[in-house]
This record gives structure tokens, C-alpha cells and sequence, in this order.
């Protein structure tokens, strides 16, 4: 009785859910190794030793598997598609001999950056090495899916259309974008073929926190109006933030 | 561009410059080829493979030279590795180009077997872990492609792959890269793939030879321990653990390989009981699970009532902790349940008690009333509660690997353990059926409801899923009636016939042939053997529909295997004609042709062996209907297809042919006559003469219901077509089996005794009387096994099995793979079935029958059949000879379940109660189910002409050399006529050879009419003075009501016939078992 007093006296706009949210505070290790996985899984080897040695975390990473992927990212988000290639086989040979979708994604990416080479000089070799590449290397098993055939005629029509006239979707094929998005792919072939959750636990859990919040609104559970996502310190003062509210997918990019 | 440009680097690694420049072109052909078909085809036909193979040889050859320099020692691993890389690429290709990898000698070299190009290069103590790995991924990528071969001839790929695998030294590499202590990726990634490469390998694999070599080898001892580990890891131990003993195990499997560790554990313990016990008492399992305490598991069913009720008011039991996250389940059973089908009158008085009484529901007299819930403890491992969790809490492949296992070891152990070595396991039915058998379902539904993405990726475990369910689910319920109910009762019937029926729908392939910028034409010149492809594999929606199309099969004849109302409501699903279409076979050679095309959008017409082989075990379980077998069956005209298959190039399809035609055959089959037509009989005989005993067995019990009731035409003809002489030779049991083995030390007689020898359960028999000395032939080899687990290599490896349970396993393991007490078996269930068919050949009461039993005295020579007969009746001399082993029930479709519920109390032992002498020396006499069928051959003999009765009392035999006069009862060896040598099985513990000793009496009474009068009584008082009158006369107390009558029956005629009693009552004088016993099958 008095400690409930005590209690609304100290804070008396505390909602009764924020009191059990304080109570419950996460161990500290937990929190450590769900940062340690987020650098790994996301290929921060540098920050992720620093961080093991910081949080005394007696587990050190794998720097070896870590500085692979990310050589790997790296080529891809660069263009160098035919080394990231190469690297992959070196990791390990299975991932793209299984994974036809991903293989093919790699060479339409190559594909495209031939295809830029041509815009900037039209030169015959170049225009010819592009087809070549894409009869070779595309066009055999474009034949064996639909998705394939599609991808690979509207990647050839860049090479017909010029550069300002092309429709958003083709535009969309000369973007960074693209490369980041297969990029992503390839490192979750990686990590799946390590044997390895594929994401990194923390969107998880923030998917998973999301969903709690969604579940207990729709069965009017006594939650508070309006549950931030803490991120960092400064949306602990931006009380009209509703955008992040039971939007746990915000930070997910 | 006429041809495709051969890549540059293969001229490089054909004729290697230096060994730069060739890992160089190594890697630069690995990039050329991963992921592009075309070009591996294209690189197979320049002859790449021979390259390869040279490369891995002469790394092998100067291995032992090199080993020492570090500096040629690391590029010349660099070219294997490259090498390695580029093979399993290839076989990514899929099964076209294991052909030529197989060809090109990259398992072993044709021509010089000591040597295994890729093989020699497993162990970790000589090898570099990355080596290792490249190797290991190689095999489990020609494994993979191999398992995609969906009508594999005998000698197969896949068998030459293993037998080059699973030979030393490549095993004892594999056990000893299982047995690593390091922790590290690789480590775990290497035992991760030998774990898929068994599977694949072993998992549809007939024997059980390299089973049993993974677990000589230690294999399965690590991978025990391993699993110990992960379920530390998540928490799930049974008991207090010991640091020391967790620091004992190996490093446990990661969460995210818990699917092929349970895999490959099924794959091991599959059918066996053995090595499921193995796994379960290996000292890493018992240390998490440890086994329910001994002395319980020696109490019988109804002293275990009595003291799980005293334990509940005395003692508080330490509950298993794994109860916490199971349902509780009351432990009361009701025993409505009823089993047996009701369609059969032919199975007479004789057969149903005893057989219902094998079931748990008829044997229990009232229902147990229990406040109680059954305990995870109840399953004697706590394994089986954990995989039940693990099953409950996971989806997909996770919760099937976990049912699965949990099946195999539940299986494996119900058809072969003798004593229970769980509490009660009507409780674990009853846990099974609210548990496992719903969530089998449900996952059935699950994956049946969802419509396969158009986007086909075959490696989509849905798939894999789809298409085991069922199988998994055939095997919990079979021999288990309760457990088929729980099916019934969760709807499995009506989606597995859905599944059946959409097996047959058109096959849409998602994938197109690749398109080629070079129009395909063969290379001229290179056109060697070895340097093309093979025939690839169906499209994996085909394989995929077959396999779907088996395994509904097989699910629905599970179901159907014993309940009529199952078998009439999968014929109420309209499944009739799909089940016969699954009974033909391709046409010849039109596989192949299907294959070239390579993407064939037709499906193929016609099934492959593995899906004939489940046709046929439904058409089996459907035929044992009556009324389907003349309604449904007939309309569909299931008889040609089936009777095409007998005479099929596969020895296993033949078999379940033959099985299925056993019932086709029978006088109310309106397909008796076509099959007849056909030359059937001739086909049986044949197939009698083999030597495989499985063959011999399923022919002889066809023939057997061909004789019942047939003209004696017919019957003469199977003599014939047999021969008198083999028939006399295989009744005697001299047909097939080695001279040895009436003579051999068994070590295991009263282990197997105790389980299956449900009939005859003889209590004074001793749990495990293990004659030490008897199985010194085999120890040699189980001291090796267990030398070998505790010494190999550097590395300490936990103790494989507590001292404890060694003899007990040991026992089982003679009792599975002696390869004598196997042939015993096998002859034992040889010789039942040949002494049935003579019976059958004279059984049936009528005017014809006489002349059948004098033609069958005068062929066979009635002094030499009654000889063979009397052999069988006398007790064996001396104390050495070995307990009887029963016939191994057959696993699918006899009308006695396999000893599936060990505990059971047995009409036997009441009855011993009743006759306080002393025990009856059973183990002096054959198989309880032989005597029974001789006893039957005398009956039907007796119930022939008077003058046959004559013949049978007058007939003489060799007296019997006296035995060992303190094990023997005196009175053996003092018979010089046949028919006393029955005398003594008046007291036998069995039911049913009390009652047919009784026929025997009654029938050898029989007055055929007036003029036998002073006959009947001459044989009256013969029988009188030889001393039957006395044994019949203790008969009339018997237990056993059926015994009562006939004994009292038989007095009653001595009655009549000595006291000038006039009695009018008659009866036929056959045993109502007489005929086809055991039918149904």
C-alpha cells in the first residue's frame, strides 16, 4: 500500500507499463552481444574487435569471414562485379552454382555496368562486348524463367535507349541502388551458407517489439498512447514524434 | 560461332606448365564453369575429369614423400583443393554428370581399386581442415545428384559410392572427423556434411550393412554426444547434470543443424532396435536422459497397475522436468478400442483370442482409473519427450526430423526389444496418438494447402517435407491399431488420398530448357566413353510427384493395414484407380528417352520401382477386405498390373508383388481364376525354389491360399510343380539352411524369447541368461568395436556404453546381425509356411479330401513324411539346444502385429498356474507355431478314411537317444509311436497346441460310419492305453475355455464308444483354425 504511494508520488504521470519497463532492464551482456552480432552480421570488423575488446566480450570475431564479406560488398556497391564474382567462388564455390537467382542478378549487374561503359564511349568493342557478355553469360538461362527473360530484355533496351530517355523503371537499373540491393543478397547467401541467422538480431527485435505493441492495441491492453522507439538520445525530447510510434520498421533499411 | 570456344585454362590444366600456371587455370575454370551447365557440359566432353583425377592421384602417390616439405606441400593441397572445387561443381550439374565423374575414377579408379582419388584425403590428422572440407562438400554433392535417380537398377552409383565410403580407411576418417574436439567453423561445417552425406547416402539404402559400420566405427557414439550437448545447450536435460560429464561430450551441434542431425540419426537407427538403443544408451544420451531404472522395466503389465499405484500414495516421484512443457495426459485408457477386423470368420476360435490378447485393449480386463498423468519418463528415454517438444515448438523440417526420429527409435525398438523397457506403453500410445500422430497430420495439411510458388527452387524444404510426412506417418501407426485410429480421427485419410489423386495431375515445369547460342551438336572425336553425359534426371516436379505419389501410398496402407472401416473409407475416396495405375511400370527404355529430352514436359507414364513397391503394399492392406477385394479390387482390375509385376527384373518389387497377390489368390477371390489362367502357380513355385528367404516365404504363403480349397488338380500340381523331395527337405528344415545351425550356441535365445515369444511366455526364463561362452565366435569382433571407440586416434573419446547395458546390447546385436540366427529365423518362417501348405493340401473336409492325403502319403512316401514329422514333434536332446526363436513377425501385413506391446500377460501363464508341475521344457521343442502346424498335418490326416487313423496310431518312430537326463523329463526318450510323441504337449504353455492336440484326439476317434465301429473303438482304447485319455482328462480344468471343450468333447467320445453310450451328437472333426490360418496378410 505504501509503496504504491511512495511510488505515485515520485512520479505521477508514470504510466504503470513505463514503471515495468523500468523494472525489467536488459542485462548488460545481452545488449553487448546483440551489438557485436549487428557488427559482425553488417561487416564492421574494425569497429567489432574494438567493441569486443571495450565490452570485454571473450568471444573475438571471425575478422577473416567478416573482411570477406565485406570485400565482397564493397566490390559489388563499386561496380567490380566479375571480382566479386570471383571472390564468391573463392568463399565458397556453392552459392552461386545453387542459387541460379542470385548468379543471375550478379551478371545483369555486370551486365549494366558494360552497358555504362557504352553510354560513356560508344565504341563498337564496347557495345560488342556487352552483347557478347549477355549472349554468353544471360541469355542461356534467361530462356529458363520468365523473371529472367524480363530483367534481361529490359537491361538490354539501356543499351538501345539513350541515357535521358529511358523510363523510371530503366532508370532505376543505372542506380546505386540496385547494386546495394543484390549486394544485401549476396551477404545473406554468405551468412546463410555459414550457417548463420541471415539478419542481424536486432531487427528482430525491433520487428518483433513492433508486432507486441500492434497485438496488445488491438486487444486494449493498458499500454501508453505513445511508446517510443529510444533510438538515441535525441528523440527522447521530440514529444510529437508519431511517426515512430509502432513503426519499428523505421529503422530498418 | 559454329562451337562453343573451350575455355583457354584447360589446355593449361591438361598439359600443366607450372604449378603457378595451373592453379592459376584451375581457378580461372572454376569462375568459367560455376553456375553455367553449358560450359560443364562442354568442359566433361574435352575431357576435363581425366585431368582432374590426375591431379588428386598424384598428390595421393606422393603424399608420404611430400608430407615432410612444407613448401610443395601447401601448392600441391592448393591444386586439390582447385580440383576438388571444380569436381563438385560438376556434380552440381546434377546426375548427368556423375555418370562420367563415376566413369572418369574420381571415387575409385577402374582397374585399380586400392586407389580412391578423392577418398584419400579425409583424416584430419593428416590433412588440412580446409582440404577436408572441400572433399567432404564434393561427396555430399555427388551424394545429392545421385539421390535424384529415381529407377535405379540394382548395383547402382549411389551403392558403389557407398561401398567405396563406408569401407576403411574412408570410415574410420569420417568417424574420426565426427570424434573432433576443436570448435571451430570448419570443424562443425565438416561434421555438419559427413551428417548430410550419410543421410543421403543411407537413407533409402536397402541393408543395413554400412549402418552397421558407421556404428562399429564410432560414428554414431559422436554423434550421440554432440546431441547430448545441444540439448544441454538449450536446456532440456533430464537430470543434474556433472560439470565433468558435460566437459566429457563433444562440442555440441549448433541450433541451426538440428535438422540433419536428427536426419542422420533416423537414418541410423532406422529399423533397428540395436542401434536405437545404442543411441539411446550411449553414455552422452544417458547422462541427459537416463533410462527408467531396471527393475521396473522387468514387471510385467499388471504388477506395473499395482505399483504405480503405490508409488503414487508412498513415494513422491521426482518429476521429469521435460513433463513441465508437455500437455499432461491423463494415464486412463478405456479400452473400447477395438482392433480386429471382424470380416474374417475363417480366423475361427483358434486364431482371435490369442491374437487379441497380443493387444493391449483386449488383454486389459477393466480400465485403469488414474488420477495419474503420464510422465515423460513413461517413454524410458527422456529422448522421446524431448523430440516431442523439440517438435511441438519448431516448424517445417525441424518438427518432421524430430517426429521422425522419434518414430524410427519407437519403431525400431516395438518390433525387436523383448522386455519392456519402457513403463507402460499403452501410455506412450496413448502420448504418441494425442502428440505425435495430430502434428503429423498437421503438417501434412499445412504443406497439401498451400500451392507451390511459382518460382520453383527444388531445394524448398516444403518439398522434402511434402513428401515424407506421410512415409513418417506410416510408420508410427502401422501394427498399431489405436494409433491408425488417431489418423483416421485427425483426417489423414481423405488429404493423403487427395495427394494420391494430384500425383497424377499433368506435371507443369517451371523451368525451360536453357537456350543455347550454339546449336547443340556432338563433338566429333571426342565421343569416348567417360567423356559424355549421362541422362539427366527427371525435372524435379516429376521426381517430385512420384514421390508424393509414394508416399501417399504408403501412408494410406499403414491406415488400411487392419481396420476394414479404414480400408473402406480410402476406397470411398475414389483412390481404386490411381492405386492401380500406380502399379505399372515404365515401358522399357522410355525413361531414358523422357530424360534425354531433359525437360520432357510430359510426364513420364508408368512409376519407377519405388512407387510400384508402395502400390502394392496398399493393394495388400485393400485385399484383405473381403468385400473390397471382391467389389472395388475386381472393378479395378488390380490382378493384371500385379500379376505382371511377379515376374519384375527388382527383387523388391517382386516380393511385394507376391505379397500381393497372397490374397488374390484365395478360393473367395472372383480373381482366383484369371491369376490361374495366367500361369500363376507355376510363377509361386518358382519363385519357391529361390534362395532368398523373403521370397520364399511371401511365394509359399501365396501358394498356401491357392491350395486352400482347390480342386486336386490344382494340389497335385503344386506337388509337382514343388517336388516332394524339396518339400520333405524344407519341412525338415535342410533346405537352405547351413548345416550348423541346429547344433549352434545361440547367445541370445531368451532375450529374443522374452519379446516376441508372446504366445509361450515361459516366466521361469531369466531376463538375460547370457551364455558367455556361446557367442565367443562373434566377441572377438564386439571387443574390437569397443577397442577400437576407446583408442582410435589421439584424440579421448567418451565411453561409448555404460557396462551396464553392454550385455544387453550385445545380445541384441547377435539377436539382429548373427548371420545364423538370422538364417534360423529365416527358416523357421520357411518351414511354418511349407507345413501350412501341406495342411492347406489336405484340409479341406469333403470327398475329395481322402484321395488327396492318400496321394500325398504315397508321393511323398507316408514313411519319410511321417518321420519328418515325428523329428519335428520330439524334443531336441541335450540342454545346448537353443530356446526357440519365433518367426519373426513379417514387419507389414500379418494378422499378428509384431511384438509391438512387449508387456502382455498370455493366456500361457494363467494356465501354468493351473497345472502346478513342473514348467513345461519348451525350450527342448521347435517353435511353438511348428509344432501347431505339424499337430494340424495329423489332424487333417485323421479326419481322412479310417484307415489313415489306423495308419497314423500304428506309425512307429526311432526312439529318441536319451538326453541329458536332469534338464529332460524322463518320459521323452520311451516313445516308439508318433502319436506319442504328442503326449507331452497336452501341458504345452500354448494355448493353441493344447487345443489341436485335443482335434487330434477327437478326430482320431471319429466313427465314419457303422462299419468302423469296433475301429473307432480299437482306436479308442489304444488311445486310452497309450495314456491320452489322462492328458485329455487334465484338459478338461484347463484355463483356456476352447480347451475345456474339446478335451471334454473328446471324453465324451470315449464315453461313447467304450462305455456303449450312444451318443448322437457329431461334429466335423476339423479344428475350425485348420484352414488358412493366418490369412491375412
Amino acid at each position: 500500500m505504501s509503496t504504491s504511494t511512495v511510488s505515485a508520488a515520485a512520479t505521477p504521470t508514470r504510466h504503470p507499463f513505463e514503471r515495468r519497463v523500468e523494472e525489467n532492464k536488459p542485462s548488460k551482456t545481452d545488449i553487448n552481444t546483440v551489438i557485436m552480432d549487428y557488427l559482425i552480421k553488417e561487416g564492421y570488423p574494425d569497429s567489432a574487435r574494438k567493441f569486443a575488446m571495450e565490452a570485454n566480450i571473450k568471444q573475438k570475431p571471425d575478422d577473416e569471414s567478416i573482411r570477406t564479406r565485406v570485400e565482397i560488398k564493397h566490390a559489388i556497391q563499386s561496380g567490380n562485379i566479375q571480382s566479386a564474382i570471383e571472390k564468391i567462388n573463392e568463399l565458397n564455390p556453392e552459392i552461386l552454382d545453387l542459387d541460379s537467382t542470385l548468379h543471375f542478378a550478379l551478371l545483369r549487374l555486370q551486365l549494366i555496368e558494360l552497358i555504362r561503359d557504352c553510354s560513356s564511349d560508344a565504341s563498337p568493342e564496347n557495345v560488342s562486348q556487352a552483347i557478347t557478355f549477355a549472349t554468353q553469360q544471360l541469355s542461356p538461362r534467361a530462356s529458363t524463367s520468365k523473371a529472367f527473360l524480363e530483367d534481361l530484355q529490359q537491361t538490354m533496351a539501356l543499351l538501345v535507349y539513350p541515357g535521358d530517355t529511358l523510363t523510371p523503371q530503366m532508370s532505376e537499373l543505372l542506380k546505386p541502388s540496385l547494386r546495394g540491393e543484390v549486394a544485401d543478397r549476396v551477404n545473406q547467401a554468405i551468412l546463410r551458407r555459414q550457417g548463420q541467422s541471415v539478419e542481424a538480431k536486432i531487427k528482430e527485435w525491433v520487428r518483433a517489439r513492433a508486432w507486441a505493441e500492434k497485438e496488445a492495441r488491438a486487444s486494449h491492453k493498458d499500454v501508453p498512447a505513445n511508446l517510443k522507439l529510444v533510438l538515441d538520445g535525441d528523440d527522447e525530447d521530440e514529444e510529437s514524434d508519431d511517426g515512430m510510434n509502432g513503426n519499428g520498421d523505421a529503422m530498418i533499411t | 560461332m559454329a562451337r562453343a570456344e573451350v575455355p583457354k585454362s584447360l589446355q593449361e590444366i591438361r598439359n600443366p606448365t607450372s604449378v603457378s600456371n595451373q592453379i592459376a587455370a584451375l581457378k580461372q575454370l572454376k569462375h568459367d564453369i560455376i553456375g553455367h551447365d553449358q560450359r560443364k557440359e562442354l568442359v566433361v566432353r574435352h575431357g576435363i575429369i581425366g585431368a582432374l583425377v590426375r591431379n588428386l592421384t598424384d598428390r595421393t602417390a606422393v603424399r608420404g614423400k611430400r608430407r615432410s616439405e612444407d613448401d610443395g606441400g601447401a601448392e600441391e593441397d592448393e591444386i586439390r583443393v582447385q580440383s576438388i572445387q571444380i569436381i563438385t561443381s560438376l556434380a552440381h550439374g546434377g546426375l548427368a554428370f556423375i555418370h562420367p565423374l563415376l566413369h572418369g575414377g574420381v571415387i575409385q579408379i577402374v582397374d585399380k581399386e586400392a586407389i580412391q582419388p578423392l577418398l584419400s584425403t579425409l583424416s584430419p590428422s593428416t590433412n588440412q581442415p580446409k582440404l577436408i572440407l572441400e572433399t567432404l562438400k564434393c561427396i555430399n554433392a555427388m551424394a545429392e545428384a545421385l539421390s535424384t535417380e529415381v529407377d535405379s537398377p540394382e548395383d547402382t552409383y549411389m551403392y558403389h559410392l557407398s561401398s567405396q565410403l563406408y569401407s576403411k580407411p574412408t570410415i574410420d576418417s569420417l568417424a574420426e572427423i565426427v570424434a573432433q574436439r576443436a570448435r571451430s567453423m570448419t570443424v562443425d561445417d565438416q561434421v555438419t556434411l559427413v551428417m548430410k552425406i550419410v543421410n543421403h547416402t543411407l537413407r533409402s539404402a536397402e541393408g543395413s550393412t554400412h549402418h552397421r559400420a558407421l556404428v562399429k566405427a564410432g560414428v554414431l557414439d559422436c554423434l550421440a554426444s554432440r546431441l547430448a550437448g545441444l540439448v544441454i545447450k538449450m536446456g532440456l536435460a533430464s537430470s543434474a547434470l556433472d560439470q565433468s560429464f558435460i566437459s566429457s561430450l563433444l562440442p555440441a551441434t549448433s541450433r541451426t543443424n538440428l535438422v540433419p542431425m536428427l536426419e542422420v540419426l533416423a537414418t541410423i537407427t532406422k529399423d533397428s532396435a540395436y542401434r536405437s538403443l545404442r543411441l539411446l544408451c550411449s553414455s552422452s544420451m544417458l547422462g541427459v536422459f537416463p533410462i527408467a531404472s531396471a527393475t521396473s522395466q522387468q514387471r510385467s503389465d499388471d504388477q506395473y497397475m499395482t505399483f504405480t499405484d503405490e508409488r503414487q500414495s508412498s513415494e513422491p516421484t521426482t518429476t521429469n522436468r521435460l513433463d513441465y512443457l508437455l500437455p499432461k495426459l491423463q494415464a486412463v485408457q478405456n479400452k473400447n478400442e477395438h482392433n480386429f477386423s471382424k470380416a474374417f470368420p475363417v480366423l475361427g476360435s483358434l486364431s482371435s483370442q490369442s491374437d487379441l490378447s497380443r493387444m493391449p485393449y483386449f488383454n486389459e480386463t477393466q480400465a485403469m482409473v488414474s488420477s495419474r498423468t503420464i510422465s515423460a519418463d513413461e517413454f524410458g528415454s527422456g529422448l522421446f519427450a524431448w523430440l516431442v517438444i523439440v517438435a511441438r515448438t519448431t516448424t517445417g523440417m525441424e518438427r518432421l526430423a524430430a517426429l521422425e526420429l522419434l518414430t524410427h527409435l519407437v519403431s525400431a525398438l516395438d518390433k525387436n526389444v523383448m522386455d519392456s523397457w519402457a513403463d507402460s506403453p499403452r501410455n506412450r500410445d496413448r502420448t504418441l496418438a494425442f502428440l505425435a500422430v495430430p502434428l503429423l497430420v498437421r503438417v501434412m495439411e499445412e504443406t497439401s494447402s498451400k500451392l507451390l510458388p511459382k518460382e520453383i527452387n527444388t531445394n524448398d524444404e516444403r518439398w522434402t517435407v511434402k513428401e515424407r510426412v506421410p512415409m513418417v506417418l506410416a510408420v508410427l501407426v502401422e501394427d498399431c491399431p489405436s494409433l491408425q485410429k488417431a489418423a483416421v480421427d485427425a483426417n489423414a485419410i481423405k488429404m493423403l488420398c487427395q495427394m494420391l489423386k494430384k500425383s497424377f495431375d499433368p506435371v507443369v515445369l517451371a523451368k525451360k530448357p536453357m537456350w543455347s547460342p550454339n546449336p547443340h551438336r556432338p563433338t566429333e572425336g571426342l565421343d569416348e566413353d567417360g567423356y559424355n553425359l549421362h541422362s539427366a534426371a527427371l525435372a524435379p516436379e516429376a521426381i517430385h510427384m512420384l514421390r508424393c505419389r509414394a508416399a501417399a501410398l504408403r501412408g494410406l496402407s499403414a491406415i488400411a493395414q487392419k481396420e476394414d472401416i479404414h480400408r473402406k473409407s480410402v476406397i470411398d475416396n475414389g483412390v481404386v484407380n490411381c492405386v492401380v495405375e500406380s502399379l505399372v511400370r515404365y515401358p522399357d527404355g522410355s525413361l531414358d528417352s523422357i530424360r534425354q529430352q531433359y525437360s520432357g514436359s510430359s510426364q513420364p507414364k508408368g512409376n519407377p520401382n519405388f512407387v510400384i513397391v508402395e502400390a502394392c503394399r496398399l493393394a495388400t492392406a485393400l485385399s484383405r477386405s473381403v468385400s473390397i477385394l471382391r467389389t472395388s479390387l475386381i472393378d479395378g482390375g488390380v490382378a493384371k498390373p500385379i500379376f505382371a509385376l511377379l515376374v519384375s527384373g527388382s527383387r523388391a518389387v517382386r516380393v511385394c508383388a507376391t505379397d500381393a497377390v497372397t490374397n488374390l489368390v484365395l478360393q473367395f477371390s472372383p480373381m482366383r481364376e484369371e491369376l490361374m489362367s495366367q500361369g500363376i502357380l507355376k510363377i509361386l513355385c518358382n519363385h519357391a525354389l529361390w534362395a532368398d528367404a523373403e521370397m520364399r516365404v511371401s511365394s509359399l504363403w501365396a501358394l498356401k491360399h491357392l491350395a486352400n480349397s482347390a480342386p486336386n488338380e490344382v494340389k497335385i500340381s503344386i506337388i509337382e510343380e514343388l517336388g516332394t523331395e524339396w518339400l520333405i527337405r524344407s519341412m525338415s528344415g535342410e533346405g537352405t539352411s547351413s548345416s550348423g545351425f541346429h547344433h549352434s550356441h545361440l547367445a541370445t535365445p531368451n532375450a529374443a524369447g522374452q519379446q516376441v515369444d508372446l504366445l509361450n511366455s515361459v516366466d521361469d526364463q531369466p531376463g538375460m541368461d547370457m551364455d558367455e561362452s556361446g557367442s565367443a565366435g562373434d566377441s572377438s569382433e564386439d571387443e574390437d568395436e569397443d577397442a577400437m571407440i576407446d583408442s582410435i586416434g589421439e584424440l579421448p573419446r567418451p565411453i561409448a556404453i555404460p557396462s551396464q547395458y553392454r550385455t544387453r546390447l550385445k545380445a541384441i546385436q547377435q539377436e539382429e546381425e548373427n548371420p545364423i540366427i538370422i538364417a534360423r529365423r529365416d527358416e523357421i518362417r520357411v518351414q511354418e509356411q511349407v507345413l501350412d501348405l501341406v495342411r492347406n493340401l489336405i484340409s479341406e473336409a469333403g470327398p475329395a479330401q481322402p484321395e488327396m492325403i492318400d496321394h500325398l502319403l504315397q508321393s511323398m512316401g507316408a514313411q519319410r513324411l511321417f518321420e519328418c514329422l515325428a523329428n519335428k514333434l520330439k524334443p531336441k536332446s541335450g540342454s545346448a539346444a537353443p530356446a526357440t526363436t519365433p518367426p519373426r513377425t513379417r514387419t507389414t501385413g500379418t494378422a499378428i502385429p509384431a511384438g509391438k506391446r512387449p508387456t502382455l500377460t498370455t493366456p500361457g501363464s494363467t494356465s501354468q498356474t493351473q497345472t502346478p508341475q513342473q514348467p513345461f521344457p519348451e525350450h527342448l521343442y521347435i517353435d511353438a507355431k511348428l509344432l501347431e502346424s505339424v499337430i494340424f498335418i495329423l489332424i487333417h490326416i485323421a479326419n481322412g478314411k479310417p484307415q489313415h487313423r489306423h495308419i497314423l496310431l500304428s506309425q512307429t518312430t526311432t526312439p529318441t537317444p536319451l538326453p541329458s537326463v536332469t534338464t529332460t523329463p524322463p518320459f521323452s526318450s520311451q516313445y516308439t509311436h508318433l502319436i506319442d510323441l504328442t503326449l507331452p504337449l497336452f501341458s504345452h504353455p500354448g494355448r493353441r497346441i493344447r487345443v489341436a492336440c485335443c482335434w487330434l484326439v477327437h478326430n482320431l476317434m471319429w466313427m465314419e460310419d457303422q462299419s468302423d465301429a469296433n475301429g473307432a473303438k480299437g482306436r479308442a482304447l489304444e488311445l486310452r492305453s497309450r495314456g491320452f485319455e489322462e492328458e485329455v482328462r487334465r484338459c478338461v480344468g484347463d484355463g483356456d475355455l476352447d480347451v475345456r471343450e474339446r478335451a471334454r468333447g473328446c471324453i465324451e467320445v470315449w464315453g461313447r464308444l467304450l462305455e456303449g453310450g450312444n451318443g448322437e451328437r457329431s461334429g466335423l472333426g476339423i479344428g475350425g483354425g485348420g484352414r488358412g490360418g493366418g490369412w491375412e496378410r
